[in-house]
């Protein structure tokens, strides 16, 4: 009869043993995250490694005595299908040092101060049909990594807009935005900042 | 009268057992920190203080420091609430106690991996023991590295140790990020001529284009069903798009003539936060994975902001303020004031939801710098690399 009793016992205690531990966990996290034998990621014992080769994109070369089959829609223009190939173009940074579009804190807006040298850029394009052009855009440091890189894109493709208003068919336009990464000058005030927030062109001939 | 005295020790060590339970869950629930915005805007959540004693050397460094980033403050005996005690010889091991009773929390022996990499096992059980979330110290990041003018794309532990590059191409790069659960990273980098991002399987090295049209490609974030968010400026504006994860059936989500900006995604893998400059002054938007109209976030008191992250937990975003100086804000996850946490720029979360890392400028250069966002602590990230910023913490 005593011994019942306590036998009783030992299952009552499991229970409750297992019955109490169970009410000791926290809420369970809405993303699963990885125990120490999970998925994890752990202490890296590769690093790089072969990196497979890479398709390039074809890249077609536009016609520029054609029409552009880029249909601008509210002031916005299709980008080319891809890249201009450095290995049909050559390179010329010199050729529009002078006409760097400047721009103010904040905005893509082309002032009408900088409207002249759009139009000289213009005059040679299209005294130069087989040529095409590379937008830069950049940012002055004031603005986050990711923020800057949107932001020097929008300043290169207003630049591209203007230039297709002026009658420069947008396939032979691309743009690059470098964020505040290319910097022009490494001051920390407003005069190095202005010379910062800018759009460059870069010239491509095609090789011969 | 066995009988009594059996029923009396099964009685005693069921009562300890239930005050034992009842006492952890008591400590748990009391430092279980749920970030609560109203009290960290008074100041009111405090640092546990906690001793440590009998390690030595590069073990006791890690302890104090995966402790204080986890909420805790390092004190000698007497004014502490919890006190570990432990050695290193050869191996890590130790005892957590509560100082007042001196019941015994956890005393564990590590083995394997480096003595480093034990003691941040023991951190991880101390601090996942007390406050009942699991600890974030085996969890990597992910960085653009600057040294001299070349910038790679680097993995390191959480604290800056053990630092690898992950490219060497001598290109400029950006924009790190995890994909959940995997040892894969997205990343943009200008190796091919311009901005393009790719997607990189750590594990193979092997590495493909996922977005390389004309123009920007950018800011690639991944749900965790593996679905890509990005800015692309193909269509002439940059602008919000998806795809699958190797850049197939990509879709365009804004269409603005602005632009967008760093998206990132909820948990849940259903919304992607944004940044839009349509209001005119750059603004958190929340659109439906889907498409369809987006719903302005509001960021009062924050000005123009930029690279939200939200919280794996769905709670918070953490989002940077564009102000004189860059400022970490948070903001509930359906919006509402933003509180201002501290000086730096693109906030990354921990897979806990409560630790952020995040980059400060200092010096002429970029700093990796770790916060516990209820108690505001901040801790410096260890780096030889010279400039390091836009981390991203896996998941």
């Amino acid at each position: 009869m005593k011994r019942a009793h306590f036998c009783k016992l030992i299952p009552l205690t499991l229970v409750l043993l297992f019955g109490l531990t169970g009410c000791r966990k926290g809420p369970k996290p809405l993303t699963h995250i990885p125990g120490r034998t999970g998925s994890g990621i752990r202490d890296a014992a590769t690093t790089g490694g072969p990196i497979s080769p890479e398709t390039a994109a074809t890249i077609p070369v536009a016609d520029p005595g054609t029409r552009s089959q880029l249909q601008t829609t509210d002031g916005q223009t299709p980008l080319p299908g891809g890249r201009f190939d450095r290995s049909l173009y050559n390179e010329d940074r010199s050729q529009f040092r002078e006409q760097t579009v400047y721009f103010d804190f904040d905005k893509s807006t082309i002032k009408s101060s900088e409207q002249g040298k759009i139009q000289s850029v213009a005059d040679y394009l299209r005294s130069e049909p087989r040529t095409m052009l590379d937008i830069e855009g950049h940012c002055d440091e004031r603005g986050t990594a990711e923020y800057n890189r949107a932001l020097g894109e929008r300043r290169a493709l207003a630049v591209r807009e203007y230039l297709i208003s002026l009658g420069i068919i947008g396939e032979r336009i691309n743009t690059i935005s470098y964020g505040e990464d290319r910097p022009a000058e490494t001051g920390h005030d407003e005069i190095a900042w202005a010379k910062n927030r800018r759009g460059e062109f870069i010239l491509l001939r095609p090789k011969q | 009268m066995k009988f009594k005295t059996a029923t009396l020790v099964v009685g005693m060590f069921l009562g300890g057992l239930v005050l034992t339970t009842l006492s952890e869950a008591a400590i748990a629930a009391e430092h279980a920190e749920e970030i609560d915005i109203s009290r960290l805007t008074r100041g009111l959540i405090k640092p546990i203080p906690i001793a440590l004693s009998g390690f030595s050397g590069e073990v006791a460094s890690v302890l104090r420091f995966d402790l204080e980033v986890g909420g805790f403050e390092i004190v000698s005996g007497e004014a502490a609430q919890y006190a570990v005690n432990g050695s290193n010889n050869g191996q890590v091991q130790g005892e957590l106690r509560v100082v007042v009773t001196k019941q015994s929390l956890l005393n564990n022996r590590y083995a394997g991996g480096t003595l480093r990499s034990q003691a941040h096992n023991l951190a991880d059980d101390i601090i996942e023991k007390i406050t009942g979330k699991p600890g974030i110290s085996r969890y990597k990041i992910a960085f653009k590295g600057q040294s001299g003018g070349q910038t790679e794309i680097y993995i390191s532990d959480f604290d800056g140790f053990n630092p690898i590059p992950v490219t060497r191409d001598n290109a400029l790069v950006a924009a790190p990020c995890w994909v959940p659960q995997k040892r894969m990273l997205y990343y943009t980098s200008y190796k091919g001529g311009g901005p393009d991002i790719y997607l990189h399987d750590l594990n193979s090295g092997e590495r493909r284009a996922v977005a390389q049209y004309s123009g920007l490609n950018t800011s690639a974030a991944v749900s965790r069903e593996g679905v890509v968010a990005m800015i692309l400026s193909k269509s002439g504006s940059p602008d919000l798009y998806v795809s699958s994860g190797n850049g197939t059936n990509l879709k365009q989500l804004t269409r603005t003539r602005e632009d967008e900006s760093s998206p990132c995604w909820s948990p849940d893998g259903r919304h992607i936060c944004y940044v839009s400059s349509v209001p005119g002054v750059p603004s958190l938007y929340v659109i439906s994975a889907e498409g369809g109209s987006p719903r302005r976030l509001r960021t009062a008191g924050a000005g123009r902001v930029s690279e939200p992250d939200w919280s794996p937990d769905g709670k918070y975003i953490v989002f940077t303020a564009m102000r004189r100086e860059f400022e970490i804000c948070i903001v509930p996850a359906e919006g509402g004031d933003a509180v201002t946490l501290a000086t730096g720029e693109d906030p990354s979360w921990a897979a806990n939801s409560r630790t952020v890392i995040f980059s400060r400028r200092s010096k002429g250069k970029h700093v990796l710098s770790l916060l516990d966002v209820p108690t505001k602590r901040m801790k410096d990230v260890a780096q030889n690399l010279g400039s390091c910023s836009q981390p991203n913490w896996a998941k």
